[in-house]
């Protein structure tokens, strides 16, 4: 039998190195030579009433989708006529942007009013270099409330600024936004034109137990001005009370009886046939 | 018609039964290294928090699961298995009944361990029994494994109690004073007298009757579990059919891996023969057909008629930047390569049935990865705007230090078990040979 049984395995040799060898040549890694990545670099400037920062963002591509490049240093300069100066750094976070703050800096300007910045990733043997470049002038941007006949109307102010001398913004498009709980709620576009918008409020939109509403005027991505927005506090909003109201449970909130049925008489035939099973047992070591 | 000799037989496992041998504690000693890898990376898991593994918010399961479903499975399957085989009195099937009875426990004892793992509140863990609800699948199955677990252990002591009775009294070789004094507990005071026989043997039938069952409905609950999401390719009424099949599917591919291991091991040639391997490899045959059909129905079906969401998940299958080649893996080695060599009897001998038996247990933890990530990773609410370690799930470290612990767990306890009883039940067998005939076929092998 011992020997029959070696020529069967003998005979199957054949079959088995076969497989081996598929399954061997199946797992043959491609070996290729890497060469760095090519990085794609985005800029931007945001103004709020109290901050003024740049925001940078790196991505790669790999495998038709972009990738957010983390951990990463990005230097900020500020451009000058005769050498540029290194404003600071940052290293890039999860989602692959780094901020620098620049309300602690003075900034030089042209002639024009305009800053030019520019961000730097100075590449490693993984991805290459890149850069991008930014001018942007620096506005007043405010935002009034009043009633006029009755009627709740929000003003926007925009004004440029050249050293101490302010001129009206001539046209740009703005949206008008509540703030919401994880987002903002946009609710009017406009442009605002000769340094001034206004806006007839509506009437009908909740706020909080006080009827405060958040109110966000906001000049999006602008070519000269970036980001900018503002924002005010004012009870315009509808009072909305959060008085929570105990719901019963969707689903089943008691379980319905051929459940329980079913559940009880499969757990005590179970556990009645254990048991039974168990009373031979002591019956064995009585006897 | 040659006669075995049960002496002679039991004295085959007198290492490592008297005395483990050095082969058995160098093999002791690594899969003790591998535990203490997984304790290691247990700690840092403990200390820093699931946050060192790959599950995040949306792939909120990962390999634990895939190991929970992949032991209780193996698990369920020796179970049932040991008890089909006890009920049905196949007698050619006596050599196995141990093995299956081990793996049973074994399994059922691992997999929850992994679930274990994947809760991130362990501290509020008995909130599953102080705020269950009957109508949960979750409460249902936390009984059911329960239940399953305890009526494993028993039905594996029973049908342990002949064999430590035959070993308190052996005179084969000299057993320590502790291990006589052992077996002597252990034995219930059995001496085969007929009353006796009797007894054992209706609370086996009536524990292996129970067990039968409650394992396949165990086992489908945690199918049901998933079918009863509202996930693409999970909310399906095959889930649990699927998962009884799969389950008894990779018990028999272990069965047989088992075998080829003890049959070398302790030279049980004559016990275990080359019938017994030709017999599980059909049964092997069958259940790759019946996975085959399975999994093109589940293919088929999703593919047909497709929503966005369902053709985004079913796409990964075909994709090899996905999870094509997973699928690729999961289809040569639980279906092709079973199906080609165990249906060619040119192809089949004992080595290539363990073989292939091999790349079942391979192929079917990979089936187990592609039913828990691919849709987890897919939700109906597309993903967007968050970390890409969100959306695409990869095992850390820490995941694959602690499943090959889980796997060295189970060779160190089928070790220990090896220790107290022999792999074959040899008194069962030496007792069928006194009451009936003709013997079964394994006495006429040499």
């Amino acid at each position: 039998m011992v020997g029959n049984y070696q020529n069967l395995f003998i005979k199957n040799t054949i079959a088995i190195r076969l497989v081996i060898l598929f399954l061997v040549l199946s797992f043959i890694p491609v070996f290729g030579q890497d060469e760095p990545l090519r990085v794609f670099m985005y800029l931007n400037y945001y103004q709020t009433d109290d901050d003024q920062y740049l925001e940078t963002e790196l991505k790669y591509r790999q495998e038709g989708n972009f990738i957010q490049l983390e951990g990463v240093k990005v230097d900020f300069y500020l451009e000058k006529d005769s050498s540029d100066i290194k404003l600071g750094s940052g290293v890039t976070e999860l989602n692959g942007k780094t901020r620098l703050h620049l309300k602690d800096y003075t900034i030089q300007k042209d002639s024009s009013g305009f800053a030019h910045y520019y961000s730097q990733f100075n590449g490693s043997d993984a991805y290459k270099k890149a850069q991008k470049s930014l001018s942007i002038k620096e506005i007043d941007f405010s935002l009034e409330s009043e009633i006029v006949d009755s009627i709740p109307t929000l003003t926007v102010k925009g004004y440029e600024k050249s050293g101490t001398d302010k001129s009206p913004i001539e046209d740009a498009d703005l949206q008008i936004f509540v703030k919401r709980l994880y987002s903002d709620l946009p609710i009017h576009s406009g442009s605002i034109e000769d340094g001034l918008f206004s806006y007839e409020f509506p009437k009908d939109i909740p706020g909080d137990a006080s009827g405060d509403l958040w109110i966000i005027a906001r000049i999006t991505d602008h070519d000269d001005y970036g980001t900018v927005e503002t924002r005010e506090k004012i009870r315009w909003g509808q009072p909305v009370s959060f008085v929570l109201e105990q719901k019963p449970r969707a689903l089943w909130s008691r379980a319905p009886l051929w459940i329980l049925i079913g559940f009880w008489v499969a757990f005590i035939l179970v556990w009645y046939h254990y048991f039974f099973a168990i009373s031979k047992l002591f019956g064995i070591k009585k006897l | 018609m040659a006669e075995i000799n049960y002496d002679k037989l039991l004295a085959k496992f007198e290492h490592p039964i008297r005395k483990p041998s050095r082969s058995w504690w160098i093999l002791m000693a690594i899969m003790l290294l591998f535990l203490l890898i997984g304790v290691f990376a247990l700690i840092q898991q403990i200390v820093h928090g699931h946050i060192v593994t790959g599950m995040r918010d949306h792939v909120v399961w990962g390999v634990f699961i895939v190991n929970f479903i992949y032991f209780l499975g193996i698990g369920y399957a020796g179970a049932i298995l040991a008890c089909v085989f006890h009920l049905t009195r196949l007698r050619w099937t006596k050599p196995l009944h141990r093995i299956a009875e081990l793996f049973a426990i074994i399994g059922s004892c691992i997999g929850p361990i992994f679930i274990f793992l994947c809760i991130g509140r362990l501290d509020k863990i008995h909130y599953i029994f102080t705020y269950a609800r009957i109508q949960s699948p979750i409460t249902w199955d936390v009984i059911a494994i329960v239940t399953c677990l305890i009526l494993d252990f028993t039905y594996l002591y029973i049908a342990h109690i002949r064999d430590f009775a035959k070993l308190r009294d052996t005179k084969v070789f000299k057993l320590p004073a502790w291990k006589k004094k052992l077996y002597t507990k252990l034995s219930l005071g059995y001496d085969g007298r007929p009353e006796q026989i009797k007894k054992l043997n209706r609370a086996q039938n009536i524990l292996a009757a129970t067990i039968i069952p409650t394992a396949i409905f165990a086992y489908s609950l945690l199918g049901y579990l998933f079918g009863m999401s509202l996930r693409p390719g999970w909310h399906s009424t095959l889930f649990a059919p699927e998962f009884v099949l799969v389950s008894l599917y990779s018990g028999i591919a272990l069965l047989i891996v088992l075998m080829w291991v003890y049959r070398r091991r302790y030279q049980l040639v004559n016990i275990i023969t080359d019938q017994h391997f030709y017999y599980s490899g059909y049964a092997l045959f069958l259940l790759s057909a019946g996975f085959g059909y399975f999994t093109f129905s589940e293919y088929i079906t999703e593919w047909y008629n497709v929503s966005v969401t369902h053709g985004k998940w079913i796409s990964k299958f075909f994709d090899f930047s996905e999870y094509g080649g997973m699928s690729l893996i999961t289809i040569l080695f639980a279906i092709a390569i079973p199906l080609i060599v165990l249906l060619i009897p040119k192809f089949r001998s004992p080595d290539s049935i363990t073989f292939v038996s091999v790349l079942v247990l391979i192929g079917l933890w990979f089936k187990r990865y592609l039913i828990i990530v691919p849709t987890l990773e897919t939700p109906y609410f597309p993903i967007q705007e968050i970390r890409p370690e969100y959306v695409h799930y990869q095992a850390t470290w820490i995941e694959w230090a602690l499943t090959l612990a889980g796997i060295a767990l189970g060779v160190i306890l089928l070790m220990i078990f090896n220790t107290l009883a022999p792999v074959v039940p040899v008194a069962e067998m030496e007792h069928e040979d006194e009451i009936t005939v003709p013997k079964p076929f394994y006495h006429s092998i040499k």
